[in-house]
Formats: structure tokens, C-alpha cells, sequence
């Protein structure tokens, strides 16, 4: 059985991912970057851990960005995207020589969300220095910028360096990108362009009412691109994702992330802008892996009334833990996330390989969810939206219209 | 250029060129320039030409090209160019061996030009000699696009070999994967004997056709020339390696056939 990778999206309490990754051997390595971690702690880490690591540079709000946390000195004295184009060929160089030195497994070319750069004025005389063209705002002038001033110095730099390095490119797969077909077809062929890529590094952005994406059209096309990039023999890593990463699995991508806080397991790049102000913090929550869903821990009396908790919670050491009586669930308790990798690497690590055997796995898991969600409803627990199984119907679908374009019918 | 002995002389769009008897460099092919024609192409096309010293191109001996002049000498290549084949003996016709040959061949050749980011935009059988030894020779790179520079945008193709990307304008698309549609199309035609696209709108709504009444086609064959032929240029095959990889897969099949059935002769 082929296994799925699973790399650790280290975010705010990274050392939380690395115990884990230490103590209870769960995930196969480590994505870096730069906001949440200090540089000189990477120089502490072993290098075989390193080398099976690979670093996220987070140049998402590139120009506008407080570079005080997110820069490691690639992107000092740049103020705005007109001081980055200037430089970006010695930028290039200084990110991937950086990359190269500490001997990561792979060298990862960033990438730029210009959602969070709303200076069209900039965007217009770029183009018209770049590409003697008119910018009209479209996502097909968004990618010849992203071509420009990104892949094209980051592509060269490697050529030069004639390393036998895999390399990955960094892209953000947005809900304008799944809604068009040219702008589909226009970011694919784009992302395949270029020999030296092996593989792409995927970040999903798609807005959520509550907290599982559920967006239909967005899913099945992500998951067509998993599938477009696995045909043309391209390695798919995909960033920032939660329970969802059970429908990129099936789709076929290679490997899938694991985060602490919410705010790595789903991609929004306000975080890189200066955001100031108090932000209350979400209720605590639990895994469940009948569920496929973060349980709000103030369910999980009514629950324990009603079911025997294994069957819905799995019972590792770190579940022990928060059953004490005294246990002060609160945000900066490790044992919910520590749960929570435990439990869902079980569930990934016992994917099958082949399409229709994930697909009936996954199938499986969601019949089960949707399942006991009804069962909770019979017996009287109401999960808040955050908490419920709403997403259960959406990803059912998903999975049967995936399966429907793999040119197979049968319903979940 | 006087002293030149004119053996033959050919029909050009661009250039007036003739087949010529040269005192320092023998039987050769002369351009020179026809009234009122730019010479940028040309000079384009020298510049490639001289980078690659290669058998898959024809060599340059001399050039001198200016705004008022024209004078090219180039190596005479001995062959008939595809369309010629295609009109009479063709034995690539019904011939899956030679037609993977020749693919072969022309990706290796083609690929000096990707390896540098540039490319041909113009593949079609008259630009393809072949040699006694059954080596193409690749013509015409006047077209051809250097991709990391800002030197074309011209929309120039060949109906019925350009793909897409190409013949609709998107030039900022167009890279390697669009000459693998024009050669993927030269190498259906030479098999099934036929024009796989007449014009744009069979590039557009027309599937190649493979189970055609007396033609012996296996899956490997059909699924590279399928994949070169993509209609969008993400569904077309990536790297030039990937398809080498299949191609060297078919015939080291076909070799591992061959020794068995000799080494079956001694049971």
C-alpha cells in the first residue's frame, strides 16, 4: 500500500507538531516558514528531519506584508511590489540559495495572492513595463504577473543551479480559478509549463460558511486539477487543509498537511496582512473521527451521556487527558491537536491505493458520519453549525460527481 | 555569388532560393533577398540556426544580412521532405516502427531548440527533410518563438498543424507543448496516410480517429500520439522525456519480442 505523505504545517505552537512528530512518529516531515517560526530554530532541528522537510517562503501578501516576522531577510528594505520586481532576480537567488543550504527535501518556488494586493494602479504600470500591455484586471493578467515576476526568476535561478533537487511550485487554486474554464485552463497550463518543476504545492481558497468547506464546484474542480497534475506525472502536495483532505486523497494528491490551529488548516491570507485588534477566540473543540468533524467541547456531555465515547472519539493518550475532571479546556492546551494528529493520521494511514478503493473507503466513512449525526438528531444533540455534519451531503456529492468525470457511475 | 551555378532554383514566400554550385562551399542551398521583404524572420532564423551545430539542422556556412542585403549559404540536405513521401512511397504508411523512429528522432532533434526556450511554431511535413539514412533534417525556423524574450507575438501558423493556443491568438501560452501537437499530427498523417485537420475547426471539434479499416495500431503507439495531441495544451504530454520514456518502453518491448521469438527458434 502506497502511503500518503503527511507533512506538518508548522504554524503558531509548531513545537506541538514536532513532539508528535517525535514522540508518537506521526507525519512523514515538517513545511517551514517564516511567520511563526524563528530562523535560528531551524538550525537547531536535525538535519534528517530537515531533509525531509520543505520550506514555504509566504510571500502570499508580497509588498504589503509587516516584513518584521515573514521575511528571514529575503525580502529586507522591500516596501512595496514595484521594490520587489526591481530585485526579484537577486530575491530569487538569496530565498533559493537559503533553501538550497539547509538542504530541505525539496527547493519550493513561492507565490503571491494578489486578492490581498488591491493596488491596481501598481498592477497597471507593471504590466505596462513588463509586457508593454494594458492590465485590465483579469485572472489571465494576474498569471502573466505571477509568471513575470515569480516562477519565471525562481525557474531560472534553479536552471543555473543544476541541482538534482525535486522542486515544487507554490499555487493558491481560488473559487474565481474553479468558476471559469479559460481561467482554469490558463493557471494549468501555466503550472505545467515549466520542466523543472516535479511538483506542485497546492493551497486551496475557498470562502466557508461554517468551518468545512463546502463549496461543491470548488471541490470537484481542485479535484480535477489533482487528477490533470497526477496524469502528467507531477507530485501533489496540498497546504493548509483539514478533514477535506480525505477528498484530495481520493482525487490522487501525494501528500496532505496537518496543522495545529485553525489557522493553518485553512488558507486565508489576511493573516500576513498587519492586523491589529482583539480576535475572541473560537470554543475549544475535539476531533471526532466518526464525525469528520471538530466537536465544540461543550457537546461533549450530552454525547458522553448517550454513546460510548470510543465510538465516536478515538481513544488515544491524549483523549486520557482531557477526561480528568480538572482539565481546563482552553486554546492553549496541546492534547485536543495532539487527539486530533493522532487520530486522523489513523484514518489516512489506512487509505487504500487504488482510486476505487479509497473512493469506497471514503464513501464509507461518510456514510458513517451522516449516520450518526442522524443518531445524534434521534437522541436529542443538536450540534451547533460549526459542530454538525452539514458538510456530510456536500462532500457525498463531491465524491460521486468526481467519480461521475473519472467516467464511473455509482452513487455514494 | 556571380560565380554561383545555378542547379535549381525553388518557390519561396520570403527569400529567393535556389540550388547552387559554390566555388568555396560546393553543391549548396543560396538565399538571397526578393524585393520588399523583411529580413527579421530571416535574421531569426540564422541566429537559431547558427546556435545548433547539430545534424537535425541544416548547417550555415555563410550569412550576411542586413536591411538592403540577402546572402545566405546554407547545406544542400539531400532527401525528400515529408510531403513529398506522403504523395508517393510512403513507407511510414501502416509502419508503427518507422513512425516511432522518426518521432524519435524529431523530439531529439526539436529538442536542442526547447532546451534553449524556443519554439518552432511551424512544424508541418515540408519542413521536415528526410535523409538516406532516415534522419529528419527540420526547416524553417523563421517563425519560431524565443519564449523568455518579448520578440513575437505574431499570429502565424499553418492550418491544420497549429493547435489552439496558436491559431486563437493566446501567444503568452505557446511553448513546447504546441510543437508536440504539430508533430503528433505530422506522425498520425505519415501513418494513416491522411490530413488528420484540413483547417482550424477540425483542430477544434475533430477526434483523431486510430481503429481505421487496415491499420494495425497498438495501444502504446495510439496512447502516445492521443497524448501529443491534446486538444488543450495541459492534457499534451509535459516533458520531451516523458514521451522518450514511452517511446524507449514500445521499442525495448519490441526488441524483448524479437529475442524471444529467436531465442523460441532454439527450443
Amino acid at each position: 500500500m502506497k502511503k500518503i505523505k503527511i507533512y506538518h504545517q508548522c504554524g503558531f505552537r509548531y513545537n506541538w507538531n514536532i513532539d508528535i512528530y517525535k514522540e508518537k512518529n506521526i507525519g512523514d516531515g515538517f513545511i517551514l516558514s517564516p511567520r511563526d517560526m524563528e530562523k535560528n530554530f531551524l538550525k537547531k532541528m536535525k538535519d534528517e528531519d530537515i531533509s525531509k522537510s520543505f520550506f514555504d517562503s509566504q510571500f502570499y501578501a508580497l509588498g504589503v506584508m509587516t516584513t518584521q516576522y515573514l521575511s528571514y531577510g529575503f525580502l529586507d528594505n522591500i516596501y512595496d511590489l514595484s521594490d520587489y520586481v526591481k530585485e526579484r532576480t537577486a530575491i530569487a537567488k538569496k530565498n533559493i540559495d537559503y533553501q538550497n543550504s539547509i538542504n530541505l527535501e525539496y527547493l519550493t518556488i513561492p507565490t503571491i495572492d494578489f486578492s490581498l494586493l488591491s493596488d491596481d494602479n501598481l498592477f497597471e504600470s507593471l504590466y505596462k513595463d513588463l509586457f508593454d500591455g494594458i492590465y485590465d484586471g483579469n485572472e489571465s493578467n494576474k498569471l502573466d504577473l505571477l509568471n513575470e515576476i515569480i516562477i519565471k526568476p525562481f525557474v531560472e535561478y534553479i536552471k543555473n543551479l543544476n541541482t538534482k533537487k525535486k522542486v515544487l511550485l507554490t499555487v493558491i487554486f481560488d473559487e474565481e480559478i474553479s468558476k471559469n474554464n479559460d481561467r482554469f485552463s490558463e493557471f494549468i497550463t501555466l503550472i505545467t509549463r515549466y520542466d523543472i518543476v516535479d511538483g506542485i504545492y497546492l493551497i486551496p481558497k475557498c470562502k466557508r460558511s461554517y468551518k468545512r468547506i463546502s463549496n461543491i464546484q470548488f471541490m470537484i474542480k481542485i479535484m480535477e486539477l489533482i487528477k490533470l497534475l497526477k496524469n502528467l506525472n507531477m507530485e501533489v502536495i496540498i497546504g493548509n487543509c483539514d478533514i477535506e483532505s480525505l477528498l484530495y486523497i481520493v482525487a490522487g494528491a501525494d501528500a496532505v498537511s496537518l496543522g495545529i490551529y485553525e489557522n493553518v488548516r485553512y488558507y486565508d491570507g489576511r493573516k500576513f496582512l498587519d492586523e491589529t485588534g482583539f480576535k475572541r477566540p473560537p470554543n475549544p473543540r475535539m476531533f471526532s473521527y466518526k464525525l469528520l468533524q471538530w466537536i465544540d467541547y461543550a457537546y461533549l456531555f450530552p454525547i458522553s451521556e448517550n454513546y460510548d465515547m470510543e465510538e465516536i472519539f478515538d481513544y488515544n493518550e491524549y483523549y486520557e487527558l482531557t477526561k480528568i475532571d480538572s482539565y481546563k479546556w482552553n486554546f492553549h492546551r496541546q492534547e485536543p491537536y495532539k487527539h486530533y494528529m493522532i487520530s486522523f493520521c489513523k484514518i489516512l494511514n489506512n487509505m487504500p491505493e487504488k482510486f476505487d478503493e479509497k473512493f469506497e473507503y471514503v464513501k464509507g466513512l461518510l456514510n458513517e458520519a451522516q449516520a450518526m449525526n442522524k443518531s445524534f438528531v434521534e437522541n436529542g444533540i443538536i450540534l451547533d453549525d460549526n459542530s454538525g455534519g452539514a458538510h456530510i451531503p456536500y462532500w457525498m456529492t463531491i465524491l460521486n460527481q468526481f467519480k461521475k468525470i473519472m467516467g464511473v457511475n455509482e452513487h455514494v | 555569388m556571380e560565380k554561383d551555378e545555378i542547379i535549381k532554383t525553388f518557390v519561396s514566400g520570403q527569400k529567393e532560393v535556389a540550388l547552387v554550385k559554390n566555388e568555396k562551399y560546393g553543391v549548396c542551398i543560396r538565399k538571397t533577398k526578393k524585393e520588399n521583404t523583411s529580413t527579421s524572420r530571416i535574421v531569426r532564423e540564422i541566429e537559431i540556426q547558427n546556435k545548433f551545430n547539430c545534424e537535425y539542422y541544416p548547417k550555415i556556412y555563410f550569412s550576411d544580412i542586413n536591411p538592403d542585403k540577402l546572402l545566405i549559404y546554407e547545406e544542400y540536405i539531400q532527401g525528400k521532405d515529408l510531403s513529398c513521401i506522403f504523395k508517393s512511397d510512403n513507407y511510414y504508411k501502416n509502419n508503427e516502427g518507422e513512425c516511432i523512429n522518426l518521432l524519435k528522432h524529431l523530439l531529439l532533434g526539436l529538442n536542442y531548440i526547447w532546451n534553449e526556450s524556443i519554439v518552432h511554431r511551424d512544424l508541418k511535413p515540408q519542413n521536415i527533410i528526410i535523409k538516406d539514412d532516415k534522419k529528419p533534417v527540420i526547416l524553417d525556423l523563421g517563425i519560431a518563438k524565443i519564449l523568455d524574450g518579448n520578440d513575437s507575438t505574431t499570429l502565424w501558423f499553418t492550418a491544420g498543424y497549429a493547435p489552439i493556443e496558436q491559431f486563437s491568438g493566446k501567444t503568452g501560452q505557446i511553448d513546447k507543448r504546441t510543437d508536440f501537437f504539430s508533430i503528433g499530427v505530422i506522425i498520425y498523417e505519415m501513418f494513416f496516410g491522411e490530413r488528420l485537420f484540413r483547417n482550424n475547426d477540425e483542430v477544434i471539434n475533430k477526434e483523431p480517429k486510430f481503429d481505421l479499416d487496415g491499420f494495425s495500431v497498438s495501444e502504446e503507439f495510439r496512447s502516445i500520439l492521443n497524448k501529443m495531441l491534446g486538444k488543450r495544451i495541459f492534457e499534451r504530454y509535459r516533458k520531451v522525456d516523458d514521451i522518450l520514456a514511452d517511446i524507449n518502453a514500445i521499442q525495448k518491448g519490441e526488441s524483448d519480442e524479437k529475442n524471444k521469438n529467436i531465442s523460441s527458434m532454439w527450443i
